[in-house]
């Protein structure tokens, strides 16, 4: 009765359309939320609203006018929803404070399915969207800016916790401590997003199987992707650069197994891939471009194919610190070959030794990397070269290309 | 003069090394340690120090070096209620709950006394541990079900 005096449009039958805005029957959230039905709609319109913790009990559509300004204070989060195939679109969510007891959100997701997160604005969060529990759920086209600088005092832009069947696609995440994290996650996408200067990592997986990322932009984070304890992860078309610290990455792989590397570009970074007990990878048509080590493979790994990738003007292009290599390099273009090819098949007639002798000096001096142009360095080089004492024989390269390889 | 001896003292002193959050490497997972409420670290006699993000990457990690034990000075976990202060692992409590996820997975919390434990206990449930029972124990833990 009270709630047919405020519709608005009636949508379909039996959902109702509820209005929120500072002078209409609705001034919270909250209270139109308690008011609606299952199914209805609520449009908020563009204003500031001091109010936090609002919980949605209830399937309900929640679409922000013009970005309506939430700020939860500094005890609460913004949305906290906790019922099945809800929307949230269109907010504006900003100033949720650290606490060391829970971890605050602006959009929280508890226990429920196909959720859609969608077109909202989180700024300076603690954590931006974090998801405990959920399944089939959609995460897109959300900017959420952390606090810059702001060392360990920060949670992560995404959060996914124990969810499956996920897709996080197209979202910008600045400033945070993991850009995108997934613990305990499958069967869920990461596509099309933008992780830029994040404290830790732009995207990080921990224990989380049969997931895939890519189209993924991942520059300037503290390293660019983290990939640990974790199966069958597909890593496709993803842009890793500029992650520069002293021990950066562009990718860490951490004890995982089954993965595939694929058509990705690691520009500019420190290391670009640094892989420790890493097993049945496949590395196939990738750029390392500008890398001051393009692979770190240590020799907790085994059973990887590094095949068809471009190894273009990187300091050093393969460093291990095993004497054995139990991993496969062939038909890679190395920029530092300077083999021939005399029957003119494409392929050089001698093999490429990628791991040079100095990589291992600085590997355990890191000081001496100021000698790397010095004559005698590339005398020390070319007599490793030639008679391999240090550097592993047995990692090499029989087929080089000689020209780069088109995908 | 006494500045230069001070400084020479102070780097010789054995005792807990500070955790620089958001820039130290955890010795065992290679992670970046950024919660003050989970760290861990193992002073060897040296006066090295090896830290870990997390309890469990150090108990992993005397798993898989068990000669660090002959080595080590000192155990250091982190006080759940005082976030960043490292106290002596041998004399803090762990409990093991659902309700408080630490950074590598396997719910391991700890807290200065058996009574500070106890109390984190009442709010979150879960099993509480000694450091040595925790030790004992720590292989028949479960990463999914924690209590």
């Amino acid at each position: 009765m009270v709630l047919s005096c405020l519709l608005l449009i009636s949508v379909a039958a039996g959902a109702d359309t509820l209005s929120v805005s500072p002078d209409s029957r609705f001034s919270s959230i909250q209270d139109a939320v308690n008011h609606a039905r299952s199914g209805d709609v609520i449009f908020v319109q563009h204003a500031t609203y001091h109010e936090g913790n609002i919980l949605i009990d209830k399937k309900l559509n929640l679409t922000g006018i013009e970005y309506p300004e939430i700020y939860p204070g500094d005890t609460a989060e913004g949305f906290v929803v906790i019922a099945d195939s809800v929307v949230i679109r269109g907010f504006q969510i900003s100033d949720v404070a650290r606490s060391y007891l829970k971890d605050r959100a602006g959009i929280r997701i508890n226990d429920c399915r196909h959720c859609l997160i969608e077109n909202n604005r989180l700024i300076r969060t603690f954590f931006g969207i974090y998801l405990k529990n959920a399944r089939g759920c959609i995460i897109r086209d959300n900017e959420i800016e952390g606090v810059p600088g702001d060392e360990a005092s920060t949670g992560n832009a995404i959060h996914l916790w124990y969810s499956k069947d996920i897709t996080v696609e197209r979202n910008t995440a600045r400033g945070h401590r993991d850009g995108i994290y997934l613990e305990f996650v499958e069967n869920s996408h990461v596509e099309n997003n933008f992780s830029e200067n994040n404290i830790r990592y732009g995207l990080h997986f921990m224990f989380s199987n049969n997931d895939d990322y890519r189209y993924n932009t991942f520059r300037k984070n503290g390293a660019g992707v983290a990939v640990m304890y974790s199966r069958n992860i597909i890593m496709e078309n993803n842009v890793f650069e500029q992650n520069r610290g002293s021990s950066s990455y562009g990718l860490l792989l951490k004890d995982i197994l089954d993965g595939q590397i694929r058509f990705n570009h690691f520009i500019e970074n420190t290391i670009g891939i640094y892989a420790d007990g890493s097993n049945r990878i496949l590395y196939e048509f990738n750029e390392f471009r500008e890398n001051g080590w393009a692979l770190k493979i240590l020799g907790s790994c085994s059973d990887n194919t590094i095949t068809q990738n471009n190894f273009t003007g990187n300091t050093f292009d393969v460093m291990t610190n095993s004497k054995t290599s139990m991993n496969t390099f062939t038909g890679n273009y190395w920029s530092h070959y300077s083999g021939y090819d005399l029957d003119r098949d494409g392929v050089g007639d001698v093999p490429y030794r990628p791991v040079r002798l100095f990589s291992y000096i600085v590997g355990n001096v890191p000081s001496s990397i100021l000698l790397l142009r010095s004559f005698f360095v590339e005398l020390l080089n070319y007599a490793e070269q030639i008679t391999p004492a240090v550097t592993p024989a047995f990692l090499e390269d029989r087929s080089p290309r000689m020209k780069i390889i088109k995908p | 003069m006494l500045l230069i001896t001070a400084l020479v003292m102070a780097s010789c002193s054995r005792g807990p090394v500070p955790i620089e959050y958001g820039s130290d490497e955890c010795h065992h997972c290679s992670m970046v340690i950024m919660d003050d409420q989970y760290a861990a670290e193992i002073v060897l006699k040296t006066g090295k120090a090896y830290k870990f993000d997390a309890i469990e990457c150090m108990v992993r990690y005397m798993d898989k070096d068990p000669l660090v034990k002959d080595d080590a000075l000192l155990f250091l976990i982190t006080d759940h209620d005082h976030p960043g202060e490292l106290i002596n692992a041998g004399t803090g409590y762990v409990l093991h709950s659902k309700d408080l996820p630490s950074p590598m997975g396997m719910f391991l919390t700890g807290f200065s006394s058996e009574q500070a434990a106890k109390e984190a206990q009442n709010v979150h449930g879960g099993n509480m541990y000694s450091w040595d029972e925790l030790l004992a124990s720590f292989g028949g833990l479960s990463m999914e079900d924690a209590p």
